[in-house]
């Protein structure tokens, strides 16, 4: 048995996790709980992490219509701060509420520069996200999303121009903190190669569907709930940094 | 594909980045030798020691024995840093029923 214990009290609080060479599901072994990103290390975070989590609320915007402009112009590479500064941006200037405005409207507010950290930042494809966020919320308003499932509001959100599986399950987690998608990014897809639960063989998108069963199989072989463990993965990997990238190749 | 978009307004409380200078924190060293655990006391200095590019983080004494190792959340940024070429100690805390307390900080003039 590997035990941890937590790092951050001083009377002993510690548990058990089964040895590195034990299977934790087909193929997978558990791994050294001291060692970066294999299965016992995310079972440790997800444990150090009891109490400091609000795991029932992911949400980015008030309005379902919020969520989607924070999740579509995020993404394609996008970094965080910019993407949510391009948001608030939109959200601010009331484009999100009351009269839907024009696709030109949507883009000329995208191409304004945006104040990032104290940084001058310009928003990359604010022809595309326009375009897409435009569509959206022309088509949306009239459509009641409340009586739908996870998967139901995921497949009506993939009905939608520039709102691919991993967009669409990003909203919806975040919306819902649904545990039935998974968000498989580049952050979760490298995680999941180095942990084993994810082949080098399966790629995103064509392999979509697959990994996220993979995804969701894993986070129930370590007793967690999906969203936690997306959430401690995504912020893991994004410290690592391009350290991951070589772990993961 | 991209990691780069965010994630969502809640989940497990989201340090913000970490400066390797100033990257320090009081843990419990995982895994501890009693036999050499048992040897030690506070403020002593263990050496931090990189077994592999993804760890483990030892915690080496003088005589060069293992005490123990590092598992905790800044775990990565230990690591990224100490991959940078930065150096960290471990100072003795305390010893208390073969738990060993340590503050991890950068080593002097590294």
């Amino acid at each position: 048995m590997q035990r941890v214990c937590n790092p951050s009290v001083t009377v002993p609080d510690c548990f058990e996790l089964p040895d590195p060479g034990d299977l934790v599901t087909d193929g997978v072994r558990w791994g050294r709980v001291d060692q970066l990103f294999t299965p016992a290390y995310w079972a440790a975070q997800a444990w150090f992490s009891r109490g400091q989590c609000d795991c029932s609320n992911y949400r980015i915007g008030a309005t379902l219509t919020e969520e989607v402009a924070a999740c579509l112009l995020g993404g394609h590479g996008i970094p965080a701060e910019v993407a949510l500064a391009a948001f608030f941006r939109i959200r601010d200037l009331g484009l999100l509420c009351g009269d839907v405005p024009s696709t030109e409207e949507i883009r000329s507010v995208l191409r304004q520069p945006l104040d990032v950290r104290g940084k001058s930042i310009l928003y990359r494809f604010a022809r595309q996200k326009s375009e897409y966020l435009g569509e959206f919320l022309r088509c949306a308003t009239s459509v009641c999303t409340k009586a739908m499932t996870d998967l139901q509001l995921r497949g009506w959100l993939l009905s939608f121009r520039g709102i691919g599986l991993k967009t669409a399950s990003w909203i919806t987690r975040n919306w819902l903190a649904s545990d039935s998608v998974a968000i498989i990014d580049i952050h979760i897809y490298r995680a999941g190669i180095i942990a084993g639960f994810f082949s080098p063989h399966q790629k995103v998108p064509k392999d979509y569907l697959t990994l996220e069963e993979r995804f969701l199989g894993f986070a129930q072989a370590l007793s967690l709930r999906a969203s936690l463990l997306d959430a401690i993965i995504w912020q893991h990997m994004r410290a690592a940094g391009r350290m991951a990238l070589a772990w993961a190749c | 594909m991209s990691g780069t978009g965010g994630r969502g307004g809640g989940g497990p409380v989201q340090p913000g980045p970490v400066d390797c200078d100033d990257l320090v924190f009081s843990t419990t060293l995982n895994s501890p030798k009693v036999s050499v655990i048992s040897k030690l006391k506070a403020k002593d200095i263990l050496r931090l020691t990189l077994a592999g590019s993804r760890g483990p983080v030892v915690a080496v004494t003088s005589e060069g024995e293992t005490a123990g190792s590092i598992t905790e959340p800044r775990l990565v940024d230990l690591i990224r840093c100490m991959s940078e070429g930065h150096k960290y100690i471990a100072l003795v805390l305390s010893i208390d029923a073969g738990a060993c307390r340590v503050q991890v900080r950068p080593e002097a003039g590294s």
